[in-house]
């Protein structure tokens, strides 16, 4: 064998490598949360020095982590999400498909940690809802919407009707509840959709789009993620009508969250001693997930040796990369995230928070981890032709807006419906002209944008500025929630029409098509 | 005009459009890219399941008096970057094929699953390395319907670069696997390359 074909085919291209490739994506994405910090930290809102220390830390851990993650998604729960969904539409059996996707929503929903952490803040200030009806009813209704967002795929229903019927009713509906009702119901909708449930949602969706065939695949591959995540609002909507009247009021759950992020322990005491939890709760949540795939392998998908190996250290490295990624997040992160809030708070009613909120909010969303499994799975459907970098700037510069609006509504002190309602109306209304494959992503990108890193890190932010305003604290961070939960679905729509328009510039140029062809 | 050769340009994810863009400056009419992965050669990384490098194919349809410049652009373009990829031709034209040429390219295309089976099979037997990249079949006319949607099965397309000498015995041990010996899994031919080259230092 002549050498030169060893260099061209393989060689040991460290440099080239995926997991180094991912490590410098994921750097390169961490990289401005810590610039921004560190100028804050420099120019109005000092850390203490143990904090910022913590927090530098943090981030190796969180770029470490991310990349471990990533690189265990690809070969974990992604493939095995794609394969379950292409094996089960190959049965052709409707009803043990809906009732598999149900059984899988749900028992995989009920693993992720932030839900039970929700669902025991929900129990101790409601008192009327327990914990584990919380947990049950979220799950539940992801589960049944999971069903839904299938059956849309399978019986070919445009993306668009089902999400404006759906988002109609569904907002329609939580004007009969009660008003903190309605935050805990897009609250928990933002908790359930974590670094586990949106890779292998986004996956079974992929792959049943796969078998489908037909000339809509691509289109049709995204948006079961957007769909699943009403689910939980529908849900707690069931909840909020069957525990009226007997209910006491709500005052802000997540105003206890917030504090519960704000640890006054000792850095390093705080480091030590989470390591054992993270890695305990990793496990309890990635486990629901491995019996199911263990479940299916037996009983329908029936893999080669090779792949089953592949799928085994994929979950190995999916749990390694998040036990990295979260002892960064909470020992580093959230601590930090927490102080620059009260520090940018104590400030006082101050404009210049709405720059500060849109720069941390754009920088923060970038360490989503399912945020980086979204764009990489749309540059694969896509065979390249949306970039992660389109897709990430795309959804920055949306919760940018977002975060930069409620600061203002919460310095202006105007209620928070005359944002959502108006910008939920403008995002169900943006699916009727923008191109099908964009309008799915967005969706999808929204429920993403929701996860445990920026809300963990931009709702303490709020929280002070809303104490030194004189607003209601608790309102204000639901109002951020749904604020991050839409904005990213309307930038990513504009950008959608934005990338078609261009396209079809291109597309003239090179005579392709002729002018007044409107298609 | 006769576009005789398609030229293979296998390089790292990111570079193929870049060379696409090269190519068409040099008056290639366009190209088209496909997205795959390839294997690291280190028993170790493939052992921890972290081998797998994002590829692209460029295939791009030239004359015969485009064929030299361009491939001397492409050559030129990349010679800075260490293992930047490879460079080989296929010839599609009525010409004949030049029975002197001292790489073949094995295709296999599988069901999906299949693909790190087959690398694996390919490279006991000698294969220093492949592409693999996703494809879809077409389902056959007659094939089962479910909501009024065809059910199209998923397929993998491996290409594997070998020479004439480790070919032979790389294409019988992909036979000799079961998605190979059990009808309706796999298909497998092979064609000669000619003007392989490495790209990059």
């Amino acid at each position: 064998m002549p050498e030169y074909c060893v260099f061209c085919q393989g060689m040991i291209v460290l440099n080239k490598m995926n997991l180094t490739q991912k490590l410098k994506d994921t750097s390169m994405a961490i990289l401005p949360v810590d610039l921004v910090v560190l100028a804050l930290h420099v120019t109005v809102a000092p850390l203490a020095p143990h904090l910022l220390i913590s927090f530098l830390a943090g981030s190796v851990f969180v770029i470490l982590g991310l990349g471990v993650f990533l690189a265990g998604a690809d070969l974990g729960i992604v493939p095995a999400g794609s394969l379950l969904g292409a094996s089960l539409t190959r049965t052709r059996n409707l009803p043990l498909i809906l009732i598999a996707l149900l059984i899988s929503g749900f028992i995989i929903t009920i693993a992720e940690p932030n839900l039970r952490v929700q669902g025991d803040l929900v129990e101790s200030v409601t008192g009327s809802i327990g914990s584990w009806t919380l947990v049950f009813a979220v799950a539940g209704g992801i589960g049944i919407f999971l069903g839904i967002a299938m059956l849309r795929i399978l019986l070919q229903i445009p993306f668009r009707v089902v999400i404006i019927l759906l988002y109609g009713i569904a907002l329609a509906l939580a004007t009969r509840i009660d008003p903190s009702l309605v935050a805990i119901a897009f609250d928990s909708s933002g908790s359930a959709t974590g670094p586990l449930t949106v890779p292998f949602f986004i996956a079974l969706g992929i792959g049943v789009t796969s078998v489908r065939g037909g000339k809509n695949a691509e289109d049709d591959s995204f948006g079961t993620t957007g769909i699943a995540a009403i689910g939980p609002i529908f849900a707690m909507v069931v909840v909020g009508l069957l525990v009226a009247g007997k209910g006491h009021s709500v005052d802000g759950p997540l105003d206890i969250r917030v504090e519960a992020a704000a640890i006054n322990q000792g850095a390093l005491e705080l480091w030590v001693s989470s390591v054992p939890s993270i890695m305990k709760s990793v496990a309890l949540s990635l486990s629901p997930l491995a019996a199911l795939l263990v479940f299916f392998q037996i009983t329908l998908l029936k893999l080669p040796p090779a792949q089953v190996r592949r799928l085994v250290i994929g979950l190995a490295y999916t749990w390694l990369g998040l036990v990295l990624f979260f002892v960064g997040a909470n020992s580093g992160f959230i601590p930090a995230g927490a102080a620059l809030g009260g520090a940018l708070g104590a400030l006082g009613s101050n404009y210049f928070l709405v720059p500060v909120g849109c720069a941390l909010g754009s920088a923060i969303v970038c360490a989503e981890p399912a945020m980086w499994v979204l764009t990489s799975q749309v540059e694969e459907v896509t065979s390249g032709n949306i970039r992660k970098p389109a897709v990430l700037t795309a959804v920055a510069l949306g919760v940018a807006s977002g975060v930069a609006l409620s600061m203002w509504r919460v310095l202006a002190g105007f209620s928070v419906w005359y944002l959502v309602g108006p910008l939920y109306i403008l995002a169900i209304s943006l699916t009727l002209v923008t191109p099908k494959l964009f309008a799915s992503i967005a969706f999808d990108s929204g429920s993403v944008a929701t996860g445990p890193v920026s809300s963990a890190f931009i709702l303490p932010l709020t929280i002070g500025a809303s104490a030194a305003a004189g607003g209601d604290p608790a309102r204000d961070a639901f109002g951020l929630i749904a604020m991050i939960a839409i904005t990213p679905p309307v930038s990513m729509q504009i950008l959608g029409i934005i990338f078609h328009a261009k396209e079809r510039r291109a597309l003239k140029k090179a005579g392709l098509i002729k002018g007044e062809d409107a298609k | 005009m006769n576009y005789d050769t398609a030229i293979y340009t296998l390089v790292n994810h990111g570079i193929g459009e870049r060379i696409a863009a090269l190519t068409r400056e040099r008056g290639a009419r366009g190209g088209t890219i496909l997205v795959g992965k390839g294997t690291s050669d280190s028993a170790l990384l493939r052992f921890l399941s972290i081998a797998d490098i994002e590829r692209e194919l460029l295939i791009t349809l030239v004359t015969d008096d485009q064929k030299p410049a361009l491939i001397e652009s492409i050559r030129a373009h990349c010679a800075k970057a260490r293992h930047a990829g490879c460079l080989f031709t296929i010839t599609t034209g009525g010409k004949r094929m030049d029975c002197q040429s001292k790489f073949e390219c094995i295709t296999v295309i599988v069901n999906r699953g299949y693909a790190d089976d087959v690398m694996e099979a390919a490279r006991k037997a000698g294969a220093t390395g492949g592409t693999i990249l996703h494809a879809r079949g077409t389902g056959k006319p007659d094939d089962e319907k479910f909501f009024g949607i065809t059910i199209v099965p998923e397929k993998e397309q491996v290409i594997i670069l070998a020479g004439r000498d480790t070919a032979e015995g790389i294409k019988s041990a992909i036979s000799a696997l079961e998605c190979l010996a059990v009808p309706g899994m796999g298909i497998m031919y092979s064609s000669p390359v000619e003007d392989f080259m490495p790209l990059g230092k």
